[in-house]
């Protein structure tokens, strides 16, 4: 008896695995492609981020500036973590690597970017598939002077204020480069039809 | 029934003061998670539908067999970029899997194969899962249809996504989805290749040329590293890569290894090699 009340207690891990899955989880972010957003050069520890799972994917927002996790298109590497430069329909101008000049975003892709120049991102491997998002990061937890939300850069020039760790000008010189298609601001898959 | 009725006892007493109705809905929580996970990342029963893959899996709902293991083994034991020895089997790992009878060498007997049914999630929608045969791996070469690639694959019953007509242009429907990125389109037309990119870091080594004239449409492409090539048994009732082009890995769900009902069978490698 004591032995399967102890096997029944691991009901909760079943539990447990699909609230990390589905809902939320902490995961630490390795690798300077999100400087100085994630990971600042003069930091000492490396990120611990909320990986948010509900609010992006199939039945989630996609926004324009938001930093995502997703799995790279190309190998089987670890999750890459940027930020949503384009939604589809937007007109990005690439950047060197990167055969064409200019991409149209296709239906169901986006265009993402490290904020760091040196990332490797969709100027390497093109716009990913909306699917590849696993997850948004949504707030910051450790290093504890930095704790608070990881807030998505805003669009509109005349609102660009930001903390001092997240400097607005990135977003500018990526949306510089940018020409917003059909798709409104806040957009989530159902509304295409 | 005398499993869950001692559980419930084990729950009761290790929490008195709950009631009857809030262990049950425990109970169910813990079972619907668990069978979620096993769904999720071994496999079970799944229903299909569609006439995409008609004479296979046929227009109306079938229960078939989907293995999400051996994806997710396949991913797991892959070598990447950041651990190129992964998947060579070294050490514990490689008599773990000489015991299980897989070859060491890359775990190649989880792999995907052309010929596999795979339940992937669309490129084209995050909310679709499509169900389609494998028909190429990376590094294979497959050639497009010369008359189905000025038109995009129209299906009667389910409109093509809607693209902004700002956002399409009508004469080359395949090569806006192409993960052009990656380098891997090179055109069999008289046209000489363009110089190649500034991009150095580009490690692709085929023929690039410019796709934006119409006269070079690509008439075969080169499947991108951790890319495979889809089509649906019914070309003509499909969208599939030829619409979207090649489709990452990565989006692969399961691999439908049998069918339940109707007509139960094992599917078996249709491929043949054609000298």
């Amino acid at each position: 008896m004591a032995l399967r009340a102890k096997f029944m207690r691991y009901g909760w891990i079943s539990i447990g695995i699909v609230f990390v899955d589905h809902f939320y989880s902490i995961r630490v972010v390795s690798g300077s492609s999100m400087q100085p957003t994630l990971n600042p050069i003069d930091s000492r520890w490396r990120d611990f981020v909320l990986f948010d799972k509900l609010s992006i994917g199939g039945y989630g927002v996609y926004r324009r500036g938001d930093i995502v996790s997703f799995k790279s298109p190309n190998n089987a590497g670890p999750l890459l973590v940027k930020r949503i430069v384009a939604l589809e329909g937007d007109v990005i101008q690439t950047m060197p690597p990167y055969p064409d000049k200019e991409v149209t975003i296709p239906t169901g892709h986006v265009w993402v970017e490290g904020d760091d120049w040196r990332s490797r991102d969709s100027n390497h491997f093109g716009p990913i598939p909306l699917a590849l998002i696993d997850a948004k990061l949504s707030w910051i937890l450790w290093p504890l002077s930095r704790l608070g939300p990881i807030d998505r850069v805003n669009i509109r020039p005349s609102q660009t204020s930001g903390h001092a760790w997240r400097p607005a000008d990135i977003w500018k010189s990526k949306s510089a480069r940018l020409k917003i298609g059909h798709l409104k601001d806040n957009w989530r898959p159902n509304d295409a039809q | 029934m005398q499993s869950l009725r001692a559980h419930l006892n084990t729950l009761r007493t290790s929490h008195p003061r709950s009631s009857k109705l809030t262990l049950r809905a425990v109970v169910a929580l813990q079972t619907l998670c668990a069978v979620h996970l096993f769904f999720e990342y071994v496999g079970g029963p799944r229903i299909v539908s569609g006439p995409s893959m008609l004479p296979t899996l046929g227009p109306g709902y079938e229960y078939v067999i989907e293995d999400t293991l051996s994806p997710r083994l396949a991913t797991l034991f892959a070598p990447s970029p950041y651990s190129p020895r992964r998947g060579q089997g070294q050490g514990i790992m490689k008599s773990f899997m000489a015991m299980l009878g897989v070859d060491g060498m890359g775990m190649e007997g989880w792999k995907l194969k052309r010929g596999d049914i795979v339940v992937a999630r669309s490129p084209v929608d995050p909310r679709m899962v499509i169900c389609k045969r494998v028909l190429g791996l990376e590094g294979d070469i497959v050639a497009l249809d010369p008359f189905a690639s000025g038109k995009q694959v129209e299906l009667p019953e389910s409109p093509s996504p809607t693209v902004d007509s700002t956002s399409s242009s009508p004469s080359s429907p395949i090569l806006q989805f192409v993960p052009r990125g990656l380098q891997n389109i090179f055109s069999l037309s008289p046209s000489p290749p363009s110089s190649p990119s500034s991009g150095s870091e580009s490690s692709s080594t085929s023929i690039s040329t410019p796709l934006s004239s119409p006269s070079t449409q690509p008439t075969h492409i080169l499947i991108p590293p951790g890319h495979i090539w889809l089509t649906g048994d019914n070309t003509s009732m499909s969208r599939d890569s030829r619409l979207y082009g090649p489709v990452s890995v990565a989006l692969v769900r399961g691999v439908v290894r049998a069918r339940i009902w109707p007509n139960p069978c094992i599917f078996e490698d249709p491929m043949t090699w054609i000298d």
